[in-house]
């Protein structure tokens, strides 16, 4: 990612500050180097950012396939993009990493306040956290295949509790 | 997702078959099986096992799964194991009492490994379960449905045992279903 991500700043700092402003703002994780932990590293971290469309366009491959039954890349992208939209400080913190050829296991956690409606549960300004590991296959320093598990359907409860 | 059949093929594993055959061959020799009795059991299959890789020691544990799973966990699960469990810290007593319970109460029972991802002493397990609920599992009586529950596992081997496993899975979910409330 360090290539990438050089000539983002460049171009913004050439064009627009505000630009340059953003980029600083990625984890320094994902400047330091293309491997594969580190590229998963930095697109889980970059959900503080809260603009996942560019996380998707940066990280995602185009032809992922997403290994979680009745997801692909774009509804996946739409659910998480509810979640962003919900927790108004939402951050998804690295517990742990094993990376072995192309595939890279990540144990995050993923916690904010609740602060607007989430699916069909209104805000309850609680704070919120769930825990998962996934396995996502780098291909092209993109992610193109994910797997996930994780007990979601507590973190719903927690909400709506 | 946890309801779904698994539809990926199984990776390679250690049989349970091949496994059986192994221990079936040690036991063989006299000396070696009384001594096998008479000493507690990790003490010397701890010794046994040390030199296999950690990959080699998580896919025989979860292979046992569909065979022996008691002598599984007695095998490649530390008496010191810390267990960081679906709801956050939990016993080595209440998980063997659990996946046992959950695997006399399946039908059809099996177990089938994904994928293995291993670095250093860590392995990191997909896997899938699943079976016909015709036993009561955490209090919840048999609903006769096929239900499966899907998670990924890490667990760290030393000395040929895993001594600190964390597992995800959504099991809420999978509770759910077995209630009958998430068909």
């Amino acid at each position: 990612m360090n290539k990438p991500i050089g000539r983002r700043a460049v171009v913004g700092g050439a064009l627009a500050g505000g630009t340059l402003a953003l980029a600083s703002a990625i984890p320094a994780t994902a400047a330091s180097g293309s491997s594969p932990k580190r590229i998963v590293k930095a697109f889980y971290e970059s959900y503080r950012l809260r603009d996942l469309q560019t996380s998707w366009d940066r990280y995602i491959h185009p032809d992922a396939v997403m290994h979680v039954p009745g997801f692909d890349r774009q509804s996946w992208l739409e659910m998480d993009s509810k979640i962003v939209a919900a927790f108004d400080d939402l951050a998804i913190t690295i517990l742990d990493q094993l990376a072995e050829d192309d595939k890279v296991a990540t144990r995050w956690v993923l916690g904010g306040h609740h602060t607007a409606q989430f699916l069909d549960i209104p805000p309850s300004g609680r704070y919120a956290s769930f825990t998962a590991t996934t396995v996502d296959r780098v291909k092209d320093h993109k992610i193109i295949d994910h797997w996930s598990d994780a007990d979601f359907t507590a973190f719903l409860q927690q909400l709506a509790a | 997702m946890t309801s779904s059949k698994p539809t990926e093929a199984p990776a390679s594993t250690t049989t349970a078959a091949s496994r059986r055959g192994m221990i079936a061959t040690l036991a063989g020799l006299g000396a070696g099986a009384a001594l096998a009795t008479a000493a507690p059991a990790y003490a010397v299959t701890g010794r046994r096992d040390s030199h296999r890789s950690p990959r080699q020691i998580a896919a025989a544990f979860y292979a046992s799964y569909n065979g022996d799973l008691a002598a599984g966990f007695e095998r490649y699960i530390s008496k010191d194991l810390v267990l960081h469990g679906f709801d956050g810290p939990n016993e080595r007593s209440a998980w063997v009492a659990g996946d046992l319970e959950l695997k006399a109460s399946l039908t059809g029972y099996r177990l089938d490994v994904f994928d293995q991802i291993a670095e250093g002493p860590k392995v990191v397990t997909r896997w899938s379960l699943g079976g016909i609920h015709t036993g009561t599992i955490l209090g919840i009586p048999p609903s006769g449905r096929e239900v499966h529950l899907s998670g990924i596992s890490i667990d760290r081997i030393v000395g040929g045992q895993s001594v600190e496993h964390w597992s995800e899975g959504n099991f809420g979910r999978f509770l759910q279903i077995l209630r009958g409330k998430d068909a």
